[in-house]
């Protein structure tokens, strides 16, 4: 009897995280009239993914907005983490600005993202940025670098520093160093940070609400949160977008899981 | 040692050289942190003081300490985000830690991959499949009820209800996370003292409560504070499940702030009402780290 309780409650878990997004799926795979019987026994129709991307619909453009600006912003913060943390982690700094910088990263996390969101909104106006999915990039690479400077930190730290200093002997410059010796040996870091940054980009809601206005800058999902504004709720295609707004996540989350669960902790494993 | 690696003369690079080597260090280390300063200044620091700036323009001082005490919609939406967070976070601790300590030896990676799911999935994604779930009408819950022989619900229609619903798609969501840092937590303790306090004769319970849970103290502590720091934050959840209703019983701070700067277009209002959201976390995380300690 005892040794049945682990199993039962491990199943109930798993039965419990996966049956909503089942749920779902089958949602998005229904007519109208089958999305308000719950019977397990319909006709599967793909007609609410036909209309979602059909030519009157802008989620297509939605969905390319949310796929570039996750593209460029992660290889923006990227750029701007990796030497900023090779260079905290390996060199001493007057006054001891390289704390003091990461120290400021952890604070980051503290601040209410509308809090942000407010001034952005002014300087967007100012800058006459509006609407645009630059500025969109620009401030989710800011937001999301604090995450991937804690990963490439710990991972440098991590990195013995006697194969460097080899190198630095035979002549070595410290950018040389970086590019050869070091950034491809923490290859599997800058996977799991760019992925980590992707996800975050590709999920923001708030940042992508104030910036975009129309379809020309508006991400997946802001269209999500468009759906239950409507007065009558397309329940199959709104399904089906929040399938399309996942699912991909899901498979890439699914590869890397463990540097994931340490990004999502930041520094919280020391 | 090192006279003799002098003699062979093999590592002794000549003068001239280590002195152009240090000084393009000391220039390549400021190179490498000045693109994420620069984007920190930017778009952090500097908004942040912006921040301020447009609060100060929206009103003198005492006119906004008196807005803001009068201001019923503010306090009901403190009001509304404590009740969560201390909610959600409580729950989340229980079962996570629970959880972490029934299944330490498990090291599936199945099991783990399908624990990530949630954590992944897009806020306002996960609004919406709840959103689903919960419909009064045809709502798989609902129906799932009506087969166990309970009586139907509103959920997110009963104002009673409502938060405590969000608070299960809260839980549903993020007690993967706790239940991971804990994980790793248990992994990470010496072996030693279970071993002494099982010599000792104690149950299982007995050492899960005078041995794992004061060991796990510091993971806790920090799923804790990451747990209560995020949910103070949370937003995109509650416009896709409620959007603030029924009435305002679910108006957290993140959402009444929002609307009041982005629906109402009051900025210096706002500014001034995130700064105020922000002292209240302060406190909080005071409280809370002191009743840790």
């Amino acid at each position: 009897m005892r040794k049945l309780i682990r199993p039962a409650i491990l199943t109930f878990m798993v039965i419990l995280i996966l049956f909503p997004v089942l749920w779902i799926i089958l949602t998005s795979f229904k007519f109208p009239r089958d999305v308000y019987t719950n019977n397990l026994l319909f006709t599967p129709t793909l007609s609410n993914y036909r209309q979602l991307f059909s030519g009157n619909s802008d989620f297509m453009r939605n969905m390319l907005n949310s796929f570039v600006v996750a593209t460029c912003s992660t290889l923006f913060g990227l750029a701007a983490a990796a030497p900023a943390a090779y260079s905290v982690s390996r060199f001493k700094f007057p006054y001891n600005l390289g704390r003091i910088v990461l120290g400021f990263l952890l604070f980051t996390r503290i601040i209410f993202p509308i809090a942000l969101a407010i001034p952005f909104y002014q300087l967007i106006n100012i800058l006459n940025v509006y609407d645009n999915i630059f500025a969109l990039m620009a401030v989710h690479a800011t937001i999301n670098v604090p995450f991937a400077v804690w990963m490439f930190k710990s991972a440098f730290d991590a990195f013995p520093m006697n194969i460097e200093e080899a190198a630095k002997i035979d002549g070595c410059t410290v950018t040389g160093l970086l590019a050869r010796i070091v950034l491809p040996m923490v290859a599997p870091t800058l996977a799991a940070a760019g992925i980590f940054m992707f996800i975050l980009s590709w999920n923001d809601y708030l940042f992508a609400a104030v910036i975009s206005a129309t379809e020309k800058s508006m991400t997946m999902p802001v269209a999500l949160a468009g759906f239950v504004q409507e007065n009558i709720v397309r329940w199959g295609q709104m399904s089906a977008a929040a399938t399309v707004v996942i699912i991909p996540v899901f498979i890439v989350a699914s590869l890397i899981q463990e540097q994931l669960v340490k990004g999502f902790a930041m520094d919280s494993s020391k | 040692m090192r006279r003799r690696i002098r003699r062979d003369g093999l590592s002794r690079p000549s003068l001239p050289v280590g002195r152009r080597r240090l000084k393009e260090e000391d220039v390549a280390k400021y190179v490498m942190l000045a693109p994420l300063l620069v984007l920190l200044a930017a778009l952090i620091a500097y908004p942040l003081v912006q921040l301020f700036v447009i609060a100060y323009d929206g009103g003198s001082v005492s006119s906004h300490l008196g807005r803001i005490s009068a201001d019923g919609s503010f306090w009901n939406s403190a009001r509304v985000t404590l009740l969560f967070v201390v909610m959600s976070v409580a729950l989340e601790l229980l079962i996570g830690t629970a959880l972490a300590i029934m299944v330490s030896d498990i090291r599936s990676t199945l099991l783990k991959a399908i624990l990530l799911l949630p954590m992944m999935a897009a806020p306002a994604a996960v609004g919406l499949i709840w959103r689903i779930i919960f419909q009064p009408m045809f709502g798989v819950l609902n129906t799932v009820m009506g087969l166990l022989g309970l009586p139907p619900l509103g959920w997110l229609a009963d104002p009673d209800l409502a938060l405590l619903s969000v608070v299960i798609v809260d839980v549903w969501q993020w007690t993967p996370f706790v239940y991971l840092i804990l994980l790793s937590g248990l992994q990470s303790l010496p072996k030693d003292p279970f071993e002494a306090a099982v010599i000792d004769g104690a149950s299982r319970w007995q050492v899960i409560r005078h041995v794992t849970l004061p060991l796990l103290r510091p993971a806790i502590y920090l799923a804790v504070l990451f747990r209560t720091l995020d949910a103070f934050k949370a937003l995109d959840k509650f416009v896709t499940l409620t959007n603030g209703g029924p009435g305002n019983a679910t108006e957290v701070l993140s959402l009444y702030i929002y609307k009041v700067s982005f629906r109402f277009l009051d900025l210096g209002y706002g500014a001034l009402l995130a700064i105020a959201a922000a002292l209240i976390v302060i406190v909080f995380a005071q409280v809370y780290g002191r009743a840790f300690r």
